[in-house]
């Protein structure tokens, strides 16, 4: 289980008075969060055999796209997708709680594990696939960091999901 | 008008459904309504771009993507097709809300929606319409929630804590519910701006709460998101209704009826939650975990990162120990351990909690936050040269309306005879009343060291000064504000002429010897007059043990000396 670095701004673990009440996230058994701003236009489609989420391409970041998952409690997994150069622990963990970002509640049957980010035609694409028993995917696999080509079709790489 | 009519029968109808088959009906029909908002949404935003090629049928494979081809035929059959409320609110094409309700300034914005002022164009009332854009509906499960929050919201009693749904509305864009007003601000707001309640305004805010679960279970209602943010106090006033404003993650449930959906807050969410196996005992947690930051102001299972706070959670252990909670009374440790048990069976119902003695008789809670630390403090205050006691009572005057609160009850509660002054027996009897531990010598030091002006009596203003040092709510804006209203021609520093003019009494005449006294002591770099940083420094001292003693006798000097003058005023008018 990951534990993410302390912010610098509270010291960790003792209280810090008022400080520590604010305002969160909602929790849920699968989210998935997107480096954008909570009001960012995002089309949302449904497939027979995964989710897709498209974000235009004027909304869109340039540059190398990850997926990383975050395992928050046995059954809580949140699918955190990532932009631009830097450390893989680098740019996710000091907002690891902030509000105001895109964020969506995944159904159950989907499998966030399995998650893949890309570019297409310019627009950035996170696919979800869905599976089949509706069991608890996110125990499928480790905390894998999908890396996709720019500007082509995801890569074919065929996963089966059981 | 006749809307809101037509709106009841049809949700009670609905609600006259066994909730089973309500879930299982909001589980069926929201897909095709989902997939096909998403698909107008994209019709709308972007030009399809279909991408046709041959692929084995036997493997397909999920990661290819291409934008869906979008169906050409338009009309009442895909408008109806993408009704987010179908079978919950009657449906009437051409009605909107605004033909109703004049919409205003933006009131709040929430996670789904936006919340405006809304004005019935007709009565003028004034409403709340929160917004919600179908654009943020993104999967059926999204659908499914705000469909149900409308059932459930339609579904409960009028009840003074839970706000009223006026009705709903629909349109191609976005989901409208009109509600009733609450212009109070957020119970969050309030606790964040007082850091912790007495345990009188407390046991007020959690009596609402419990009060709200207990009127939900009553109707088959499982909250699943109670936190401060989701509740709103219906005016500005201390004293407003608080009502509780968001079903969005509230769910209809029948006695025995297990859960294994993982949904709520952070700090608030109940363990069983994580373990996905609860009940609506979740919300008794949840009403603990906020009676809790009410009494203290920090939550009880805290961390840096998400994970941290569920292992909290799990581990269930709650700080007791940590001040301010030894001096806080064993009743409300009590209620709160109670609700805060990890084991849901142990855990008492809303009627329990609304029947235990700390928050039945919450009249009685203690309002007055006197604890051990008094004694210390009301030695440091008898101490205190005139000028800072005048400073505490200048920053009394500034004093936010929550901090006013308090004190303005402690003085009513010992102004027994209610004529704007304490005495030394008024002040004995309400500090016994109250349940203080101090003892009469003390009681004494206390009138002593507050009666600046050495009259006997306690006026409003003395008394604040002296619950200002004993409650240390100096902070630097006071301070600044203090020093403002001493230093009369804004030079920067208070010359002794404008501190003559502040400790001035009834006579308009200051002693010089005081004077002297101040200037020596707080004038550090003896230029003849006192800079910000020396006013400072002065506020914040606490007691300095060598000048203990000289100081004290000064002070006992002077009270004599009132007391001998009034003696010979007596024998003078006799």
């Amino acid at each position: 289980m990951r534990i993410h670095p302390s912010p610098a701004t509270t010291a960790g673990g003792s209280c810090g008075g008022k400080k520590d009440l604010r305002r969160l996230p909602h929790v849920y058994s699968k989210v998935l969060e997107l480096p954008f701003p909570a009001d960012t236009d995002v089309a949302v489609f449904e497939g027979p055999d995964a989710f897709h989420f498209v974000v235009s391409a004027a909304a869109a970041l340039a540059g190398e796209v990850r997926v990383r998952t975050v395992r928050i409690h046995p059954g809580v997994v949140r699918v955190v997708v990532q932009a631009g150069g830097g450390g893989v622990h680098d740019d996710g963990d000091d907002d690891d709680m902030e509000l105001d970002k895109w964020r969506s509640r995944l159904p159950e049957a989907s499998c966030p594990a399995m998650a893949v980010a890309g570019y297409v035609n310019g627009q950035l694409v996170v696919t979800v696939p869905k599976g089949r028993g509706g069991g608890e995917g996110d125990n499928d696999g480790g905390e894998e960091a999908w890396r996709c080509c720019n500007g082509g079709k995801i890569s074919g790489r065929l996963v089966v999901v059981q | 008008m006749g809307n809101t009519c037509c709106v009841a029968p049809a949700t009670t109808d609905e609600v006259g459904a066994p909730p089973r088959d309500h879930h299982h009906a909001a589980k069926k029909s929201p897909a095709p309504s989902a997939t096909t908002t998403t698909a107008t949404r994209q019709r709308h935003g972007q030009e399809p771009k279909p991408k046709p090629k041959p692929r084995a049928r036997a493997k397909p494979n999920p990661y290819d993507w291409a934008p869906p081809r979008v169906l050409p035929a338009r009309g009442g059959a895909a408008a109806s097709a993408v009704r987010v409320l179908e079978g919950v609110v009657p449906h009437h094409p051409r009605l909107r809300v605004t033909d109703k309700y004049q919409l205003g300034r933006e009131l709040g914005r929430g996670e789904f929606g936006v919340t405006h002022l809304a004005t019935d164009r007709a009565t003028r009332e004034r409403l709340a319409c929160k917004s919600i854009p179908k654009r943020r509906l993104r999967t059926a499960v999204d659908v499914a929630d705000v469909r149900r929050e409308v059932a459930i919201m339609a579904s409960l009693p009028d009840h003074p804590a839970l706000v009223r749904l006026r009705a709903a509305y629909e349109d191609a864009d976005a989901v409208h519910l009109v509600m009733e007003l609450c212009d109070g601000g957020e119970l969050f707001d309030r606790i964040v701006a007082r850091g912790r309640y007495t345990e009188r305004a407390a046991a007020a805010a959690a009596r609402t709460v419990a009060e709200v679960v207990r009127a939900c279970h009553a109707h088959g209602v499982m909250h699943r998101d109670l936190k401060p943010e989701n509740f709103l106090y219906a005016g500005k006033a201390e004293d407003a209704q608080l009502k509780a404003i968001d079903f969005g993650l509230s769910v209809f449930f029948r006695p025995g009826e297990r859960f294994r959906e993982i949904v709520g807050s952070p700090y608030y969410m109940a363990p069983e939650v994580l373990r996905r196996d609860y009940g609506p005992e979740v919300d008794i947690w949840s009403a603990g975990v906020i009676l809790y930051i009410l009494l203290c102001g920090v939550p009880p299972f805290w961390a840096e990162t998400e994970q941290g706070v569920a292992r909290a959670i799990l581990r269930g252990a709650a700080d007791f120990d940590r001040e301010p909670w030894p001096r806080i009374s064993r009743a409300a440790k009590s209620l709160v351990r109670q609700m805060l048990d990890v084991d849901p069976r142990r855990r008492p119902t809303a009627q329990q909690v609304l029947d235990h003695p700390w928050l039945h008789h919450a009249a009685r809670a203690p309002n007055v936050p006197l604890g051990d630390v008094v004694r210390a403090r009301l030695k440091q205050f008898s101490l205190m040269n005139r000028l800072k006691k005048k400073a505490m009572r200048v920053i009394a005057e500034h004093l936010s309306v929550e901090e006013v609160e308090v004190i303005k009850d402690m003085f009513a509660l010992m102004d027994t005879d209610n004529n704007g002054r304490v005495t030394l027996q008024e002040l004995k009897d309400g500090l016994t009343k109250v349940g203080s531990k101090l003892a009469e010598p003390e009681m004494e030091l206390l009138m002593e060291a507050a009666d600046v002006d050495g009259n006997g009596y306690l006026d409003y203003g003395e008394f604040v000064a002296v619950t200002i040092h004993l409650q240390r709510l100096s902070n630097d804006n006071h301070l600044r504000t203090a020093f403002l209203f001493f230093d009369k021609d804004g030079s920067g520093y208070i010359d002794r002429a404008e501190l003559a003019d502040a400790l001035a009494d009834d006579s308009g005449h200051a002693d010089d010897a005081v004077l002297d006294h101040i200037l020596r002591e707080v004038d550090t770099d003896k230029d003849g007059r006192i800079s910000y940083e020396e006013f400072v420094a002065m506020m914040k001292s606490g007691t300095d043990w060598r000048k203990a003693s000289r100081q004290y006798s000064r002070e006992r000097f002077k009270t004599l000396s009132n007391s001998l003058i009034k003696d010979g005023s007596i024998t003078m008018a006799r």
